[in-house]
């Protein structure tokens, strides 16, 4: 990876193509664009979305790391004095990183029902820096993450370079009727999330400021991975899965400019583990547009069937499809079709008395990331997730 | 994977007529935020591409930032609300917000 590094900056270094010396210029949709994307940032990868999607099971840690490269173009002066881009305004890229950390510590563990306690943390940040230092920032975010309800958020916002810090300390109850996980998220919030596990039926969301559901940060709800070999069917058919998302936040959005995303309502649909090897996902932006239509490969045991007793997910995984991204004049940005491709590939081995396990994947124009940051363009998403799962 | 990462981290130069572009948008944008009115401010965006000429890539910037470009657009995107409502659909008086915006646009 070293040598890869050093490779890349002298080539780099003797094209001239980067600027060391590069100044945001306030007041172009670029700058705007990119202040949105710092807050939707820390939105989209909060410790809520990441407790439900990671600590309902029984991994007992998590320890996930994300780089988003090119989730904006800031019109930014170039202060070299040499250089292919020397004393000009250039488009410079902002980068975006996120780390989340999870423990779940299991205090009731039988057949019929489950209790667990969880702590899970978020920390965001953005930067305009050159990539061989930015590389490293999600892993360098495990120290703000362990410590997430001392530093609480008190530099979000300020600017273009900045971190946010979110936490939620709860509890998971799961029977076979019914998954319930509720926790305090950060100071003020409550966060619930209600699953019953033969259909799928689940809601998700974090309540602030009262109980009232027309202004929660994001909402989310449906049928998720129903899945039919419990009720006796086999396998080949597949898990459907068909719910409603309600992005990003209310809160976040502190100007009204950004209205444009302030309504994102999305339906998903997927239909997972055709054949044991096939998944076909779609969305549809209401009142926008189609927004994504992929299709993918893995192998049969990519997804895991009874995550609780014990069987695990593991092999490789690819995706690729079209993005239907909606023109955004006030954006600044041009509409159009963009491909999208996941690579995602995952391991375990039994150590400690349990299982330690990775998942390493790289994406060209997620669309979920493009649906809160439509001015990305190529952008490109690499994830490390370490796990220990108890066994 | 890094490699291509740290390539696609190039910045990019900018059209000539890019702060021109960027005061269009934040005339809308403006627009909107202080009105709520998409539509009002997509057709004001589109009033104003067809009344401006930019000129900006006749501007002699030796000795000066070309970031200077960009302070009529800073300036438009930061006025009060109650001078975007006063202005309405009549640019001179947009432009006329900072000196600026004379050296890179004309009327048609």
């Amino acid at each position: 990876m070293i040598a890869l590094l050093l490779v890349s900056q002298a080539w780099g270094g003797l094209l001239d193509w980067g600027c060391t010396n590069g100044h945001p210029i306030a007041g172009t949709a670029g700058f705007h664009n990119g202040l949105t994307a710092v807050r939707k940032n820390a939105t989209t990868y909060a410790a809520g979305s990441f407790a439900r999607r990671e600590l309902r099971g029984p991994k007992a840690v998590v320890w996930d790391m994300r780089m988003i490269a090119n989730a904006a173009t800031v019109p930014s002066q170039c202060r070299d004095q040499n250089g292919r881009i020397k004393q000009t305004v250039y488009g410079e890229p902002l980068d975006l990183a996120a780390t989340n950390i999870g423990f779940n510590i299991p205090l009731v563990d039988e057949d019929a029902a489950k209790f667990r306690v969880f702590y899970a943390s978020s920390v965001t940040q953005s930067m305009m820096w050159p990539r061989t230092v930015t590389i490293f920032a999600p892993m360098m975010g495990i120290y703000p993450a362990l410590l997430a309800p001392m530093v609480l958020d008190n530099n979000q916002g300020s600017g273009l370079g900045t971190f946010a810090v979110d936490f939620i300390a709860g509890a998971t109850f799961r029977s076979d009727v019914i998954s319930v996980q509720t926790g305090l998220a950060g100071a003020d919030g409550l966060y619930l999330d209600v699953t019953q596990d033969v259909s799928g039926l689940f809601a998700n969301t974090i309540f602030r400021n009262g109980f009232d559901l027309a202004n929660t940060p994001y909402l989310l709800g449906g049928v998720q991975n129903l899945d039919p070999t419990r009720l006796g069917v086999p396998a080949g058919v597949g898990m459907p899965s068909f719910y409603y998302s309600r992005l990003p936040t209310a809160d976040a959005l502190t100007t009204t400019a950004l209205a444009e995303a302030a309504t994102q309502e999305i339906l998903h649909g997927s239909y997972a583990d055709i054949a044991e090897m096939v998944d076909v996902h779609f969305e549809h932006q209401l009142d926008v547009a189609p927004r994504e239509l992929s299709i993918a490969g893995h192998n049969a045991e990519w997804h895991p069937r009874h995550e609780d007793d014990g069987e695990l997910a593991s092999g490789y995984y690819v995706r690729a499809g079209a993005i239907n991204l909606p023109e955004r004049r006030l954006l600044g940005v041009d509409g159009g079709v963009l491909p999208t491709v996941l690579i995602e590939g995952k391991g375990y081995e039994d150590n400690m008395g349990g299982a330690l396990g990775a998942v390493l994947s790289a994406r060209l124009n997620d669309p979920d990331l493009l649906l809160i940051h439509p001015y990305a363009r190529n952008s490109v998403s690499l994830r490390l997730s370490l796990e220990f799962i108890l066994k | 994977m890094i490699a291509l990462l740290w390539l696609l981290g190039c910045g990019e130069k900018l059209p000539a007529d890019q702060p021109c572009i960027e005061v269009g948008t934040a005339i809308a944008n403006r627009t909107e935020t202080c009105t709520g009115k998409r539509g009002v401010a997509l057709d004001r965006l589109d009033l104003f591409e067809d009344e401006y000429l930019c000129v900006a890539d006749q501007v002699d910037v030796k000795g000066e930032e070309e970031a200077d470009l960009y302070e009529c657009a800073f300036i438009v995107r930061n006025l009060a609300c109650e001078l975007v409502e006063d202005y309405g659909d009549d640019f001179e008086r947009w432009l006329d917000s900072s000196e600026s915006c004379a050296q890179i646009l004309e009327p048609k």
